[in-house]
């Protein structure tokens, strides 16, 4: 039997499961440019009749059709795309954190940031020295031409120096860049837990527990635009819980779990010039295979073939081209300094009565002393040839620069200079030497290893460059398949507009239709005739 | 393919920002003659212009060790040319002596022979931009000088007739224990002009390197010969001046001087032909190394110039893009069912 008013509540819930779609539509129109926003819709289904709370069977019919119900409002979003994308993401910062340091190298290297005529930095200091050299040896007791020498090798190392300075400060830079970045994972940490217990303490998720469909979607969204972002500065990986709450592994460490949440400590060996980052909770080194955090560790620590320390990554980053920096200048050093004999005055052994001859100084151990033109510069500013040469210390040796002309040319008795001088800038700009770093050697002359140098970071620029162009090309492409998904589109939502409004009308005119027949019902019933 | 606009307007933006951020690049290569700064932008380019750009400076340097030779050279041409000259006067003189040998006439063709040979000892003294040209490798001071007792020559301080040559060309002396010393500050000098200086130690190869010192003795001869004759050129004109004004006049010692002065005037231009051919061979290596150097600023402009007929083509495809872009972004956010429900 079917109850007199029923009808009125079918159209009653048509009315108001229209009325809710209707915002709902407003709601993705509204957000359609907002960032992270995930489309909505009102999830309804027709409400079906019960026939067991009856105490004895009856026939359903009479209680069919009893209108719509709105079950809840969901969004459409896909897990599978979520995690591709992020994964992408991971690899595109990488590369572009790469990209971003090499390019900082780059710049500092003058030979390199600007191949035309104005950024010959270093070419330009050994170009001076040769011709400086070759100008001497014309002129070899020339004491304006010697002054020259020493000036153009005082040129040198100020610009080994220089170039390693820059180096510095592009080291400094990026790891006050890597402080930032982990201070900004570490408070993505602690807002994902947050949002966690906010998500999971929700009245939909209270009220439909273990249902994945129906939750708090602002905040939903809000926790998918955090972990995009912490994405981006390491791998993640993120599953979902049955209270609403996401369990986030960073590398194979897991980082949130409901509401703990760990943190990424960071410290620096000053002397080593590393980085390393720590997991709070347990100690052990943050290991990643993706994300920016691990472009700023492989290249800051970057030691390329001649890592010694734990802690440096074979990549070639900032510590690989201070390494060859240093090799430039130790080898220049060794090469300069094993040249000009040190003569010394010793009596003539077939004339003791006799004046004294020339010859060349032996050190205590029988090797034979020569001048010493490069040294390292100290902390007091004095130089001390004791102490290895680096690009940092490469300095003009304080023997040359105050005996000047003289120390360059005379004592080495009648032997002439030119042949000296000859012989360095034949060691500098003709000869094949070998470098030696930790790990590798390269055999060549001065400017060749400095085209090698220059080549090798446009290289690695030019290849992570290339690598980040690639990856942020496939992380763009499921960035749009995402929006396909989970984007609004003007035409659904109006299409959607008039389908509720066409269906707000019809459950109105059922109202009107019901209202008449209950007319007929009441006034009309029984009247017969009249 | 569900079409958003989120999606649209920010491929949008994407296209958009390439698109101009080409148009810049093309105008920062045209307005800068460069097709690229960084060396990461074209690597291989990068380095050969680098590689290009060392071997250039090396031959302008080249080039500029061969034309200041050049003048040294020509200076020392002029120089013993005039002792040429000087030298064929003297021996007409010594001839007028032998044909008139009244005591008179000796005395001012010995005076005449005298001033000749203070002339040609100024002229091996002569120095030019600050160097010395018959010095070896001394650079302090005038390499000749005459004892002021004996009225002798000496070279950088060793009396020229002590001085012998070694089968390698080097000169030496004794010195009165018997020591063998090498002649002070007598050392090549080689300049690099372009032949691949080779070295062993701090010695060049002789065939990699040009020599730029020219050794007194080598100009003036040195020691004493056979006979007991000088064969220095000066102080056989110290004797041949003594043997002149000499009482008696002896007939047979000037005619041996006179034939070692004309085997020593040929010696001389031997020397001086020498010098000729030398001058020669720097021209020659002028030739080549400007040509060299034109060759290499035509590969640098190649490796990292701007060809300015494909950025102009490059310049009118980007704008062409661009256009087309503005247009698109005009409703790059279409019509939609929206526009069209009452």
């Amino acid at each position: 039997m079917r109850p007199t008013f029923m009808g009125f509540e079918t159209a009653k819930s048509g009315l108001n499961v229209s009325q809710k779609a209707l915002d709902i539509t407003g709601n993705n129109l509204a957000n359609a440019d907002t960032a992270g926003y995930t489309r909505q819709r009102l999830d309804v289904n027709s409400i079906a009749p019960s026939s067991y709370s009856t105490r004895i069977a009856v026939n359903r019919i009479g209680l069919t059709g009893q209108g719509v119900e709105g079950l809840g409002v969901g969004q459409t979003r896909d897990a599978f795309l979520d995690k591709r994308f992020r994964d992408e993401y991971s690899s595109a910062s990488y590369y572009s954190q790469a990209n971003a340091i090499l390019n900082d190298i780059q710049s500092a290297l003058g030979d390199a940031s600007d191949v035309s005529e104005g950024g010959d930095v270093f070419a330009q200091a050994i170009r001076q020295i040769y011709e400086s050299l070759n100008d001497f040896s014309g002129n070899p007791t020339s004491t304006p031409h010697a002054n020259l020498v020493l000036s153009a090798f005082n040129n040198a190392t100020q610009v080994l120096q220089l170039l390693d300075k820059k180096l510095n400060d592009v080291a400094d830079q990026q790891i006050f860049d890597l402080g930032v970045g982990v201070d900004r994972v570490n408070s993505i940490l602690e807002q994902i837990a947050h949002l966690n217990k906010s998500i999971s303490n929700d009245a939909t998720v209270l009220q439909n527990p273990d249902n994945e469909y129906f939750r708090p979607n602002e905040l939903m969204d809000h926790r998918n635009l955090l972990l995009d972002e912490l994405a981006s500065y390491g791998n993640i990986n993120v599953t979902l819980n049955g209270d609403a709450t996401v369990t986030v592994k960073m590398g194979n460490h897991e980082v949130v779990s409901g509401e703990t949440f760990d943190k990424i400590n960071m410290s620096t060996d000053e002397e080593l010039g590393i980085v390393s980052l720590t997991w709070n909770a347990i100690g052990d080194s943050v290991q990643l295979t993706g994300g920016a955090l691990l472009g700023y560790t492989d290249f800051i620590n970057g030691r390329g073939t001649n890592m010694q320390n734990p802690g440096e990554t074979n990549k070639q980053g900032i510590l690989y081209y201070k390494d060859r920096l240093n090799t430039m200048a130790r080898t220049m050093a060794n090469l300069v300094n094993s040249v000009i004999p040190e003569m010394e005055e010793t009596p003539d052994p077939n004339n003791p009565d006799g004046p004294p001859i020339l010859t060349q100084k032996v050190d205590g151990n029988g090797n034979l002393v020569f001048k010493e033109l490069i040294s390292a510069k100290t902390a007091d500013g004095t130089t001390d040839n004791k102490i290895p040469v680096t690009a940092a210390n490469i300095s003009v040796s304080d023997l040359w620069t105050q005996g000047g002309a003289d120390y360059f040319i005379s004592a080495s008795g009648d032997k002439n200079n030119a042949n000296y001088a000859q012989q360095i800038s034949n060691l500098l700009t003709g000869q094949a030497v070998e470098f030696v770093s930790y790990g590798e050697t390269f055999t060549g002359t001065f400017e060749e290893y400095l085209i090698d140098y220059t080549g090798k970071i446009g290289a690695d620029a030019s290849f992570y460059e290339n690598r980040q162009n690639v990856v942020a090309k496939v992380a763009d492409e499921y960035l749009n398949k995402r929006d396909e998904i989970s984007g609004v589109s003007e035409n659904e939502e109006t299409v959607n507009m008039m389908t509720y409004q066409k269906s707000f009308n019809a459950s109105s005119r059922l109202m009107t239709t019901l209202d008449d027949l209950l007319d007929t019902l009441i006034n009309s019933t029984g009247r017969v005739g009249l | 393919m569900r079409v958003t606009n989120r999606a649209s307007t920010r491929n949008y933006l994407r296209y958009m920002n390439n698109a101009l951020s080409d148009r810049e690049k093309i105008q920062e290569r045209v307005a800068s003659g460069n097709r690229f700064e960084k060396i990461s932008e074209d690597v291989s380019s990068g380095v050969q212009a680098m590689k290009a750009k060392t071997e250039l400076y090396k031959t302008e340097k080249h080039l500029s060790n061969v034309s200041s030779i050049n003048e040294t050279l020509t200076a020392a041409e002029d120089a013993m040319d005039t002792v040429n000259t000087l030298l064929a006067d003297i021996n007409a003189k010594m001839l007028k002596a032998l044909n008139d040998p009244t005591s008179s006439n000796r005395k001012v063709l010995a005076q005449e022979i005298g001033s000749m040979k203070e002339e040609i000892l100024q002229m091996v003294n002569s120095s030019y931009n600050g160097q010395f040209l018959f010095s070896g490798s001394n650079n302090y001071g005038a390499p000749f000088s005459v004892d002021s007792t004996t009225g002798r020559l000496a070279y950088n301080g060793i009396p020229v007739d002590d001085i012998q040559k070694r089968d390698n060309g080097t000169y030496f002396y004794e010195d009165a224990n018997g020591t063998i010393h090498d002649v002070p500050l007598n050392e090549d000098i080689y300049m690099d002009v372009g032949l691949g200086i080779r070295m062993t130690g701090s010695n060049v190869d002789p065939q990699t390197g040009f020599n730029i010192s020219y050794s007194g003795p080598d100009v003036l001869g040195f020691g004493i010969d056979d006979e007991g004759i000088s064969s220095n050129i000066y102080n056989l004109l110290d004797d041949i001046q003594k043997a002149v004004k000499e009482e008696p006049f002896d007939d047979s010692l000037i005619r041996q001087y006179g034939d070692k002065l004309t085997k020593m005037t040929d010696e001389f231009r031997g020397n001086l032909t020498d010098l000729g051919s030398k001058t020669q061979f720097l021209d020659t290596m002028e030739n080549r190394l400007t040509k060299n150097a034109n060759n290499l600023t035509n590969s640098i402009a190649r490796y990292t110039g701007t060809d300015y007929i494909e950025e102009s083509i490059h310049q009118s495809t980007n704008d062409a893009i661009t256009k087309a872009l503005y247009q698109l972004g005009s409703n790059v956010i279409p019509l939609s069912l929206m526009d069209f429900v009452r």
